[in-house]
């Protein structure tokens, strides 16, 4: 019987996470409540409907907000097929490369070999990059009473390289003046599998605090006091079960789970929370770093003055071709940039909802003038 | 016509075997042209970096090593519970104790990962702790980082989830194995006088050698490639040490699983050669097994004869 019991048991358990995990890294796409009322959001002209189909796929992270933008885009253009899948930024890269999809999400740009394939499946027209959103990366805690923190880039910096192990130590005390700290030891949690989250946290260590020597990338190589876990749910999780922990998550994990989140020090000096205007307000400043004609990679500004900007945020992007080629059908070119141009204007009102950051209005005007021009 | 049908299928399963051969070579080989340090001795895994840096020796020990602890806890309480089942139990309960064995085999492994990740791991503790305080003398048992006081995705906790899930696998063979066993040989036994435990030991054991070596195999390649259950428990590292109770260490299906959404260029052939690695490995290990009972059997010839 006890083995019954067991097995229901597990069962039951697995049933429960399962749900979570579907959503893999955020929000549940289904159960997204329809943010301001859908029919009156969109602005789409239904005589302007495009009949085609679209294959876009990559990114995790962007998946919910491409999954809203679809399913609000097909009730006013019923026509139109658009397919979004979440496999990764890296095999999103890969299949557009590939000839396979339309159009990849990315939380990076691609890298010189990945540009190349791309150039190459476009005919050898430039791929672009188009930014569609953003989104930034908290730092959470589990310590009992302690409901409120502060960290420097430094500070932050020592304890996820497991230089600083108790939470009393005088560097999280210079941050915190006020806060009573305990000695509990510091357990890291890191992300085990290779991510954007990954990329977003180590590219601002990297950039601001000279304390920081694992680099910059989807994956780093951690000391061994650290422990890494799967996923937004597995670093949380290991934080959960464990007194003294530390981790990073993304802002619609952190959001939705109702995680205590950091405040994290900018390049003005003020601590500011993790809250969808902070993470705008730094993407506003993001240097668009052109590699071809209408490109729109950017660099994140880390040294930038705006006082409320949240330093740890990113942007995610739509890779197309600049001009497809002939074998593409004209409609397909069509939707494409319909589709697009709807996601980053009228689309960004579900952002706040979904746990993204809404694009800039500098952002949105780059990005119309880049899709206008795609061929 | 049927014998015809017949070979068609036999060669099928051949042709498979070296196009998943030959796909692997094909799509591994772009790594090697990258690789700048050895991709045998490095204990790193980070291929899109400029320099690229990757290595398979850390994974293929933390596959290893998973795999051999996973089947030290799982074989002896497999092999019991088919004994009990087979020899001890009544007809009805033993009837359900087989079914229920059977069932663990078909809970999916990604149900054991999220058990493992959520349940297992944070009451696993006192138990590591334990052994590392008591035991901590025992490299095996070392806490080099004097975190075993915490949930500790450790080797260990992995491999506890994985004897979980080869436990069914083995007991489900070994309890045929010796059903197989003719009842003549055991009321002899038993008729000579023998306890049960005598009788088992000398009429039921001997013969069924090379089965219980296949049952271990087989078990040996369901927890060699298990990935996602791995994924999910352990906390990866690409560390080489026989320190079981520390976070850390990274088996190859596991890697490929966390590493493959965001590779690049010249990660993602890599993950493709360390699945090169695996495959030769678990290849290796049927055959290694294929041999041990071929071998049994003969021996068992030989002694009728």
């Amino acid at each position: 019987m006890r083995i019954f019991r067991i097995a229901a048991a597990m069962l039951a358990a697995g049933g429960l996470v399962a749900v979570a995990a579907c959503s893999d890294d955020n929000t549940p796409t289904s159960s997204a409540t329809a943010g301001p009322s859908t029919s009156a959001g969109s602005q789409l002209n239904p005589s302007k409907c495009v009949s085609a189909s679209l294959t876009g796929a990559g990114s995790s992270f962007q998946d919910p907000i491409e999954q809203k933008w679809i399913s609000v885009y097909r009730q006013d253009c019923g026509g139109a097929q658009i397919n979004y899948t979440s496999v990764g930024s890296g095999a999103g890269i890969q299949q557009f490369g590939s000839g396979t999809i339309d159009f990849a999400g990315s939380d990076v740009t691609m890298d010189a070999a990945q540009q190349s394939t791309a150039n190459g499946r476009c005919g050898g027209n430039p791929a672009i990059h188009i930014p569609i959103s953003s989104g930034g990366v908290g730092v959470t805690w589990n310590l009992p009473g302690v409901t409120m923190l502060k960290f420097s880039p430094d500070t932050i910096a020592d304890i996820f390289q497991g230089k600083v192990t108790k939470w009393n130590d005088p560097e999280i005390a210079a941050d915190n003046p006020g806060v009573s700290l305990p000695s509990t030891a510091i357990t890291v949690f890191h992300r085990s599998d290779a991510s954007g989250t990954n990329s977003v946290f180590s590219t601002f260590l990297a950039a601001t605090s000279k304390k920081w020597t694992l680099g910059a990338g989807s994956s780093l190589n951690w000391p061994a006091n650290t422990q890494g876990a799967k996923g937004n749910q597995g670093v949380s999780a290991g934080v959960a079960q464990t007194v003294g922990g530390v981790t990073y998550t993304e802002q619609a994990f952190a959001i939705q789970h109702k995680l205590p989140l950091a405040q994290i020090k900018n390049a003005a000096g003020s601590f500011v929370e993790l809250t969808a205007d902070n993470v705008s307000k730094a993407i506003a400043e993001a240097v668009v770093t052109p590699a071809s004609e209408n490109d729109l990679s950017a660099k994140m500004n880390y040294t930038a003055s705006a006082p409320n900007a949240y330093p740890i945020s990113s942007l995610t992007y739509a890779i197309v071709c600049s001009k497809y080629p002939s074998s593409v059908p004209a409609d397909k070119v069509n939707l494409i940039k319909s589709y697009l141009t709807y996601g980053i204007t009228d689309g960004q009102q579900f952002a706040t909802d979904l746990g993204f950051s809404p694009l800039p209005s500098n952002l949105v005007t780059k990005g119309q003038a880049a899709i206008g021009a795609i061929s | 016509m049927f014998r015809g049908l017949t070979v068609l299928a036999g060669a099928f399963v051949l042709v498979v075997l070296v196009a998943i051969a030959a796909f692997l070579i094909v799509k591994a080989l772009p790594a090697f042209s990258h690789d700048t340090k050895s991709f045998w001795t490095t204990f790193e895994w980070l291929p899109d970096n400029t320099p690229s840096v990757f290595g398979v020796a850390a994974l293929a020990f933390g596959t290893a090593l998973s795999a051999v602890l996973a089947l030290v806890m799982a074989f002896p309480v497999a092999v019991a519970v088919a004994l009990f089942i087979t020899n001890y139990a009544p007809g009805r309960l033993a009837q359900w104790l087989g079914y229920i064995t059977d069932m663990l085999a078909a809970v999916p492994s990604v149900v054991f990962g999220l058990w493992g990740l959520y349940w297992l791991v944070p009451h696993l503790t006192p138990l590591q702790h334990w052994l590392a305080n008591n035991l901590g003398f025992i490299p095996l048992f070392a806490n080099s980082e004097s975190i075993t006081a915490n949930a500790t995705r450790s080797i260990f906790a992995a491999s506890v989830v994985l004897a979980i899930m080869v436990l069914p696998i083995i007991s489900a063979i070994a309890r045929e194995v010796f059903q197989q066993v003719d009842p003549g040989l055991k009321e002899a036994a038993l008729g000579l006088g023998s306890t049960r435990w005598e009788m088992i030991r000398t009429a039921v054991i001997p013969p069924s050698r090379g089965g219980l070596a296949g049952a271990t195999i087989l078990g040996l390649g369901r927890a060699l490639g298990e990935t996602i259950a791995v994924a999910l428990v352990l906390g990866s590292s690409y560390a080489v040490n026989f320190q079981v109770l520390v976070p850390g260490k990274n088996t190859i299906a596991a890697n490929i699983a966390t590493q493959f959404g965001e590779a690049g260029s010249i990660g993602r052939p890599a993950l493709i050669a360390s699945g090169l690695v695996l495959f030769a490995m678990t290849m290796a290990v049927t055959l290694f097994a294929r041999w041990i009972i071929y071998r049994a059997g003969a021996v068992e010839r030989s002694a009728v004869a």
